[in-house]
């Protein structure tokens, strides 16, 4: 097993760290460590069948309807006005407009069931706007990646979705148990965000001027498309007219109306709006096949089962299992997407949780916040590549800006560990009223 | 480089781009019927009270299409994401000869993807395999529009490596495309 | 030794995934150790159900567990039981299966595989908002369906049905976006629709097995002894797994109603109204996929007796 990992690791340090395209690399890695390993597999078809699935995913679906509405709004003067309208509020505040990306993020989060929607709709809304209002580079992006991972833990969440299915719980339960974790990770944000600035105030932009309280309500009319836009989203997941999935259309609908209103979207920006999310859908589609064909190589290998059977054969305290669990999710999820990481090692691990004594709507959590790590780690970190296809920084460059986030998601992860109520507590209470 | 050299490979490349740019604009054309079947189903469902049986498997195929028609157009962008740090650290010589041993084994793997996804289209139809949904459509469609994003992914990874031999860096900057 | 990798797409807890492991466990005993099989569960081995016996047939895996109507995009006679109400009871599904089941392992062959052993889940219920006691109240009815025949017999009998992934079915239930399901009592608990449904009606409209197959070439490498003791141990252990998948049905049946949900058989005049509405498909079907309507016939003329 140590010999598959080796393999495995130097593969792909040498095909990445040489500058193959990461998708390409994953791939590539994946198909050298089966040659190897596994000489009777028809590599061929297992791909083919991976690429497939992966690239005709029903449960991707929103991912490009979003990356497309974000496309569509970048091209209208929306984020202009958002930023305009919010701006003179946030005078008094530390840390001022970098809270929007936080925010925004939050809200979006109920809308999309996915962090790497999440990430790219309000990136592209968000991080230019801001930078070019003179924040710090490395404070957006590193807020933006951090934030954006909300998208799995706020509901509706993909992850949860898998997660209940696999462990046999209320998916429901698992929604209300999400957001009251989502709402104190996205307070302890904010409260980064604001002790950054308050340290060194040049990090955010410059103080706007001294306004009226009218001049504020003025500005805030600005705000009208954008909060009729969110609220016909979620209105219509909500309110029974779409499925999730049904109201990222409605989001692109929207999108569309909105700069048709506002005279800011033609034909010709429409089809360059589609034109660019047909290539940044392209590239995380290209990695999402990359990821999951990896995945399932490691799994045919039985690398992930391997590894979770010996943090069995340690027999740890209930405490200590955690952190182990903790540090075993954080090095896959370098590696692996995140939903295969929960499908090969739930078996083994779900009944250890269990037995040390921690709920099962507890561990959906859990797993999720560590889905959401995985997302800002390198090399396969969904929301570092999204980021890098909207500011243009470095892999790297991103990945250290997220640093601080990540170390927050995993202080979270104990926090919740000691005091699993803060999971718990939510839908104990809602569904003790039924 | 040398701004007076010969400019090699130029009507190849030419070539390649043209089919590549249509890729991309095609792609583009399938994510907006994939948001188009999506939104229709959306209004069928809330205004006709009827569903459309079609809507949830063609918008997946057309995500299938997006995903690999427009793969190399992403690549001529440079909108694929490598992980350039050691880039900046050695001399540009060996950024040259990474480069092309980037390309080289780009060309290597995007071939292999040509062909296993044209060998499944191609078991697809042989065997006559269709989805197993109510719409029973013959897989080897959506399968060979995915097979042909292959090839043009393949043929743009081979531009590129052109460019290279040639003595051009990779485009690295995404911005620099959307300009144009 | 050989060591196999098994494929189950349902969840570690799903009875069809614990009859695999007890399969697997019986077949290590009867090879003294020769043929370990690995259950791999929740498709962690990235094999969707759809692409079971693909999967076999081209040795991705040289063993699966198959919901078999949903290989009918490989094999359009493989849909024969999920025909509206052919076989509603298990006694009706065992009397098919003595007619239909050397059709099955005759596609199996043709695949390169070979039948191991058969179960089948319990019927398709009908889980919804208001109850359903006539046919009247399934007009407009907003139900999600999984397959063709669903889709078909319930826009006959006037609902709206409609295909949406599982993961749009909770949030879209809690929302009300859709306002009903056909699935199994199964299904029903894992979903836990007791928190957005109230009814649940058991239509059985609809029977459905997973078969579990082997690769041929995987199997010819084993010893005569060994495929002797493993196709043994298969027959006796599908009669135990039959009887469970019927205590299955009670038990899962009884924690929904545990659950508050209001469970109903069909009234006589509703089961007749259904079965009119159904037998026009069974023609179709055997106008679509004639190497099916033998089987189909036999069993039909068997069960007239
Ligand atoms: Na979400
Ligand atoms: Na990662």
């Amino acid at each position: 097993m140590g010999k598959i990992g080796l393999t495995l690791l130097g593969l792909l340090a040498l095909l990445l760290g040489s500058g193959v395209w990461v998708g390409l690399g994953l791939i590539g890695a994946g198909i050298g460590t089966l040659a190897l390993f596994k000489p009777m597999m028809p590599v061929e078809k297992l791909f083919a069948q991976q690429a497939w699935n992966s690239a005709v995913s029903m449960e991707m679906l929103a991912l490009p309807l979003f990356i497309l509405m974000a496309e569509i709004l970048f091209r209208t003067r929306l984020s202009e006005a958002l930023f305009t309208g919010l701006a003179p509020w946030t005078r008094r505040l530390p840390g001022r407009l970098s809270h929007i990306t936080v925010l925004s993020s939050t809200l979006f989060a109920a809308v999309s069931g996915s962090s790497a929607a999440t990430t790219a709709t309000v990136g592209r809304i968000s991080a230019s706007e801001l930078i070019g209002r003179g924040y710090d580079r490395n404070l957006i992006i590193g807020s933006l990646a951090g934030a954006g991972t909300l998208g799995f833990l706020i509901p509706p969440s993909v992850i949860m979705i898998i997660y209940g299915v696999l462990a046999e719980e209320s998916i429901l339960k698992l929604f209300m148990a999400g957001i009251l974790p989502g709402g104190l990770l996205a307070l302890s944000y904010m409260g980064y965000l604001g002790f950054r600035a308050v340290m060194n105030p040049a990090l955010v932009g410059d103080t706007p001027p001294h306004t009226t309280l009218m001049e504020k309500l003025a500005a805030l009319r600005g705000l009208g498309p954008v909060l009729l836009l969110i609220l016909a989203v979620i209105g219509s997941m909500y309110g029974g007219i779409a499925s999730p999935t049904e109201a990222a259309s409605v989001g692109v609908a929207g999108a569309i109306l909105v700069g048709a209103f506002q005279r800011t979207l033609s034909v010709k920006t429409l089809a360059e709006a589609a034109y660019h999310a047909a290539q940044t859908s392209a590239m995380i589609g290209l990695i999402i096949i990359g990821a999951m064909f990896l995945s399932v190589s490691l799994g045919y290998l039985g690398l992930p089962r391997y590894i979770a059977g010996e943090i069995q054969a340690l027999g740890l305290s209930p405490f200590a299992l955690i952190v182990v669990l903790l540090v075993f999710y954080v090095i896959l999820g370098c590696l692996m997407e995140g939903m295969s990481s929960i499908v090969m090692t739930l078996p083994i691990t779900l009944p250890l949780v269990l037995a040390a004594g921690y709920d099962k709507v507890w561990f959906g959590v859990f797993l999720v916040l560590v889905v959401e790590m995985a997302q800002i780690t390198p090399p396969v970190g969904f929301n570092l590549i999204v980021i890098q296809r909207i500011t243009g920084d470095r892999i790297g460059t991103i990945a250290r800006a997220a640093l601080p986030f990540f170390f927050i998601m995993a202080a979270f992860a104990l926090v919740i560990a000691v005091f699993p109520g803060i999971v718990t507590w939510l839908p104990d209470t809602l569904s003790a009223r039924n | 480089m040398d701004e007076t050299r010969p400019v090699r490979f130029g009507p190849l490349i030419r070539g390649i781009d043209a089919i590549t740019l249509a890729g991309g604009v095609v792609a583009a054309a399938c994510l907006m019927a994939l948001f188009g079947l999506i939104f229709a189903e959306v209004l069928a469902r809330n205004i006709w009270g009827t569903s459309l049986s079609f809507s949830w498997d063609y918008a997946a195929y057309m995500m299938g299409a997006c995903f690999l028609l427009a793969g190399g157009s992403a690549l001529r962008g440079g909108a694929h994401v490598r992980v350039t740090a050691l880039h900046e650290v050695v001399p540009a010589r060996a950024v040259w000869c990474m480069d092309l041993a980037a390309c080289l084994a780009g060309l290597l793997v995007t071939a292999f993807i040509l062909w296993a996804l044209g060998h499944m289209a191609w078991l697809s139809f042989g065997r006559g395999t269709t989805a197993s949904s109510v719409i029973k459509t013959p897989l080897w469609i959506p399968q060979l529009v995915l097979a042909v994003g292959a090839l043009i992914f393949v043929l743009q990874m081979l531009a590129q490596l052109l460019r290279v031999l040639r003595g051009e860096t990779l485009i690295e900057d995404p911005k620099t495309e959307e300009a144009a | 030794q050989t060591a196999w990798d098994m494929s189950v797409v349902w969840p570690e807890g799903n009875f069809h995934t614990q009859d695999a492991m007890k399969f697997a466990e019986a077949v290590k005993e009867v090879t003294d150790g020769d043929v370990v099989i690995t259950v791999h569960s929740g498709g962690a081995l990235g094999i969707k159900g759809p692409e079971g016996m693909a999967a076999v047939r081209d040795g991705l895996v040289p063993i699966a567990d198959i919901l078999m109507s949903q290989q009918v995009g490989d094999a359009p006679e493989l849909g024969v039981e999920t025909l509206p109400y052919l076989a509603p009871t298990l006694a009706d599904l065992a009397l098919l299966h003595k007619f239909y089941r050397p059709k099955v392992e005759e596609v199996a062959e043709s695949m390169n595989q070979k039948l191991l052993y058969m179960v089948p889940w319990p019927g398709q219920a009908v889980y919804s908002k208001n109850p359903i006691n006539t046919i009247d109240d399934l007009a407009g009815l907003q139900l999600r369906v999984v397959d063709a025949n669903g889709h078909d017999f319930f826009t006959r009998l006037g609902a709206a049905p409609l295909q949406m992934p599982w993961g749009e079915v909770v949030p879209s239930l809690a929302a009300g976006t859709i306002s009903g399901v056909t699935t199994s009592s199964s299904s029903g608990v894992d979903g836990a629709f007791w928190e957005f449904l109230d009814n649940m009606s058991t239509f059985n409209w609809q029977a459905s097995s997973n078969i579990v197959t082997v690769n041929l070439d995987a199997w010819n490498e084993l010893s005569p002894e060994d495929q002797d003791a493993i196709e043994a141990v298969a027959e006796k252990l599908e009669g135990e797994f039959w009887l469970a998948s019927k205590a299955e049905d009670d038990k899962k049946i009884a924690v929904l109603k545990e659950n508050g949900v209001t469970v109903t058989a069909p009234s006589e005049e509703l089961k007749a109204a259904l079965l009119e509405r159904a037998k026009p498909m069974w023609d179709d079907f055997k106008e679509r996929v004639p190497g099916a309507a033998p089987y189909i016939d036999a069993y039909l003329a068997a069960r007239q007796q």
